[in-house]
């Protein structure tokens, strides 16, 4: 194989920016939770297996489609998130990072073990899609190309919200001062229930699109979250658009590595740039302002 | 004279469980001393992230690097012909002097980037363990021959000792001190450093306490398991127990570590045979109500009816 | 400006500092000289520099240039606990003392380690301001003015040199406050050097035998109160910008 291929590096170049735009999916809501709340969520990953393992279900008993079931499991689960935040979440906002860390550890722990229960250890997928388009000398795989798109669509739709709607101003102001946001009529824990709401709602779309590429099983949420913070790290913490910039880059390095080397090493990849980022840049590399 | 009584009860309450400690290969069968070895363990890793998290505040999610280090060095140079004692100090030792460089690395983040760098450090461990086939043979492990290993008693007196050390350590150093000094970086690192604490030095030399231990006790179970891979010592969920245990039991005390390991290896014990998996979950409820409801740890129950029984007990004198 | 030489030296001296903040200048060419036994002031407005001044002299802001000399030895750049154990302490403007540790412990963490009658100076110091029945309260739970007072004593256990406190009757109750005022001019009298941020104007007067003014970053003036009081340029600078043209 020609490894200076133009054709090659751009086919890597897209499969990589494809799988990008689900890692920052994930990543952004991540960082939403931690720049409202400073809660830094470690069952982040678990709810994007609760929307990998209920396309998984829709699937099989329903034979429905998963861009389909987006329509079901993103309300679902940002209720679910909505309400999680408001009997427990809520009370470890403000509280030392240990609690917080905890808390959702614990949650982490109880979905991967009702996971366990429910499906076993056993790698689920949902082939739903098969093919792959060309474009000339480079094939990009079908579900790949649709879990890419939506990935896209869907973050940049929240970061609009954030950026232009009212309610979603609420969102950053609560981030940026919720005593001010509070005095100024903003009712601050319903912003919270919100915001963990959409959090959780864009980790389940992510676990929708996963579920169509890749193999999962309850037990893969670690290696999502590790590379959630990653992404965060680089590209700053509580920091939206830098964590869609972070999720690109880990993609398209990622598949760099994996298409130059091993897929092995494809895996330390995010490790590397997490330690490598915290070593010369110990706020990150955009520092910790939310947005902007 | 409170406070004498209450070190009196400690001192006995110690003795009388290192006697059952010691005793109990006498008469108790390979089972339970298996049982014992890994309670031992645990308490050994509650202490030395208690020392570290729970004294300095930098919660360690990544401490389980140095028990994989400890686990791998262990095993490697048994295969390579020291006797199994050198093995587990030489482990110890490699744990303590990597933790010197890491520390002065990772010590400088604050709050959530400490925790997230130390969870990277772990993988970067298992990664390296992995993919370094040459050295640790990779994904398939090591298995290490029934003639090199030490004998049960051999491993149950170490994770005793372990245990004891570890206990001992954390008691003495927050007692003195050092232990009040990195008290006070907990509670304001800033304004340690104003009043003359060497912030970096005593957190580097926390670390490496907390990193020997784990170190030692990794090339332990190295021995005791017979078989190690990447995933099974550079575990987090190992790393999440001792968390669990700390705080279950009361985070920054010397009792709270080993009253958690013993509450939550007796539950597992108990749930283990019934539900294998629900057992995990179980761990999170009680993670999630010890976190809510119970933030001092089990041991703060007994703090707070000992201060109600104080005549003379001076709680706040202003709001 | 350097007639108030006298016969006394300089403790501390500190030449053309400056601390730029991503283009905002906090600090432009501060220079300053505490004499040692004086107890000296350092009055401005508010935002003019002081409490940088002060972060920068104890260590905790790293990024200023120029120089600081204390007791003739340069100490830019050191660490705050280097600076400390020299002899130079200081407190911080909001009460930061250590909320889970007991009154006792808050003392004797800011003693030296080699001191091993720590235990007995801290219980001194305490019942030398009528605080000796809280020494095993934590801070957390004393009154903001306590814990005012015990972040004082705190910095009196390594017996500094010199002392740099920034405002330290704020929010501290009348009666607290005169014992914090009789432990400075106790502490004066046994050779103890000030330095004292503080915005009570009868104060200043009272105590300082020298005042430095700090405004937008620069010194405007200094001397005695009397003289400082009397300055066109720092009464501009209080109450306003409207006598501007009457100043070179």
């Amino acid at each position: 194989m020609e490894l200076l291929d133009p054709a090659i590096l751009l086919q890597l170049l897209i499969s990589g920016l494809l799988a990008g735009a689900l890692y920052a999916l994930l990543a952004c809501g991540l960082n939403l939770v931690f720049g409202v709340m400073r809660v830094i969520n470690l069952a982040h990953a678990e709810l994007m297996l609760v929307g990998a393992f209920s396309a998984y279900l829709l699937y099989r008993f329903f034979g429905l489609h998963p861009v389909f079931s987006l329509v079901i499991v993103v309300p679902a689960v940002f209720f679910f998130g909505y309400y999680l935040q408001r009997v427990l979440i809520e009370r470890v906002v403000g509280q030392p990072l240990l609690s917080s860390l905890l808390a959702t550890y614990g949650v982490s722990i109880i979905l991967v073990n009702i996971g366990l229960l429910l499906f076993s250890a056993d790698y689920k997928s949902v082939p739903a899609m098969q093919g792959s388009i060309l474009f000339g000398e480079i094939a990009i795989s079908k579900p790949r190309a649709v879990a890419g798109l939506i990935s896209v669509a869907l973050t940049l739709a929240i970061y609009f919200f954030l950026e232009r709607a009212h309610l979603g101003k609420a969102v950053r102001a609560v981030a940026e001062q919720p005593q001010v946001a509070a005095i100024c009529g903003i009712d601050v824990r319903r912003i919270r229930m919100l915001t963990f709401g959409m959090a959780a709602a864009m980790a389940a779309a992510a676990g929708v699109m996963l579920a169509m590429i890749y193999s999962f099983s309850p037990i893969s949420g670690a290696d999502f979250i590790q590379k959630s913070f990653a992404i965060i790290i680089i590209g700053g913490m509580g920091n939206f658009a830098g964590a869609l910039y972070g999720g690109l880059l880990l993609g398209v390095v990622e598949s760099y590595v994996a298409g130059f080397s091993s897929s092995q090493w494809a895996e330390a990849v995010a490790y590397l740039l997490l330690v490598a980022v915290l070593l010369i840049r110990p706020t990150g590399l955009k520092g910790t302002a939310y947005v902007k | 004279m409170l406070n004498n009584n209450r070190r009196r009860v400690s001192l006995g309450l110690g003795f009388g469980l290192m006697l059952i400690a010691m005793t109990a290969p006498l008469y108790m069968n390979a089972y339970y001393q298996s049982f014992l070895l890994q309670l031992f363990m645990m308490v050994a890793l509650a202490q030395a992230w208690n020392l570290i998290s729970g004294m300095t505040g930098y919660v360690s999610f990544g401490h389980t690097a140095f028990f994989g280090v400890g686990a791998y060095a262990g095993a490697l140079l048994l295969l390579a012909g020291f006797p199994w004692w050198l093995a587990v100090f030489k482990g110890a030792g490699i744990a303590l002097l990597l933790a010197v460089p890491l520390g002065f690395l990772t010590l400088r983040l604050r709050g959530p980037y400490f925790a997230i760098a130390m969870l990277g450090l772990n993988e970067v461990g298992r990664i390296i363990a992995t993919l370094w086939v040459d050295l640790t043979r990779g994904g398939d492990g090591i298995s290490l021959a029934p003639k090199l290993l030490p004998s049960l008693h051999s491993n149950y007196f170490s994770m005793l000792f372990l245990a004891l050390s570890a206990t001992l350590l954390v008691a003495f150093i927050h007692r003195r001190r050092f232990g009040l000094e990195l008290r006070a970086i907990r509670e304001d690192e800033e304004a340690a450093e104003m009043v003359g604490v060497n912030t970096t030095v005593n957190k580097v030399m926390a670390f490496m306490l907390s990193a020997l231990i784990p170190g030692a006790a990794g090339a332990v179970y190295a021995m005791y398991t017979s078989y190690i891979d990447p995933s099974s010592v550079f575990a987090p969920a190992l790393n999440i127990q001792m968390i669990v245990m700390v705080l279950f039991g009361g985070t920054g005390t010397v009792w709270g570590p080993i009253l958690g390991a013993g509450i939550v290896m007796f539950l597992r014990e108990m749930l283990w045979a019934q539900f294998p998996a629900a057992h995990l979950a179980a761990l999170g409820v009680l993670l999630l109500i010890v976190v809510l409801y119970l933030p001092g740890g089990i041991i703060s129950l007994f703090r707070a009816r000992q201060q109600r029984a104080r005549p003379d007990a001076r709680t706040g004198a202003a709001p | 400006m350097s007639e108030t030489a006298g016969a006394s030296q300089p403790i501390l001296c500190v030449t053309n500092l400056m601390r730029d903040f991503g283009g905002v200048q906090a600090l432009r060419g501060v220079n300053l000289n505490v004499m040692r036994g004086s107890i000296t002031g350092l009055i401005g407005p508010n935002g003019s520099g002081k409490t940088t001044l002060f972060q920068v002299i104890s260590g905790v802001d790293a990024g200023a240039t120029g120089s600081i000399t204390f007791d003739g030895e340069p100490i830019l750049g050191k660490r705050p606990s280097k600076i400390y154990h020299r002899g130079l302490a200081r407190t911080f403007q909001l009460s930061r003392v250590f909320p889970e540790l007991t009154v006792l412990e808050n003392l004797i963490v800011a003693g030296s380690r080699r001191d091993h009658r720590a235990h007995e100076r801290a219980l001194g110091l305490l019942e030398r301001v009528h605080l000796n029945d809280y020494a095993d309260v934590v801070g957390k739970n004393l009154s903001y003015g306590q814990q005012k007072l015990v972040e004082f004593l705190r910095v009196l256990m390594s017996e500094p040199a010199l002392i740099l406190l920034d405002e330290p009757a704020a929010g501290v109750n009348p009666t607290l406050r005169e014992t914090l005022w009789d432990m400075v001019r106790h502490l004066n009298g046994l050779g103890t050097t000030f330095l004292i941020i503080e915005h009570n104007m009868e104060v200043i007067a009272d105590l300082c035998s020298e005042v430095y003014v700090l405004s937008e970053g620069e010194i405007l003036a200094h001397g005695d109160f009397a003289t400082v009081r009397n300055d066109e340029r720092v009464l501009e600078a209080y109450f306003g910008k409207s006598r501007k043209s009457s100043v070179a």
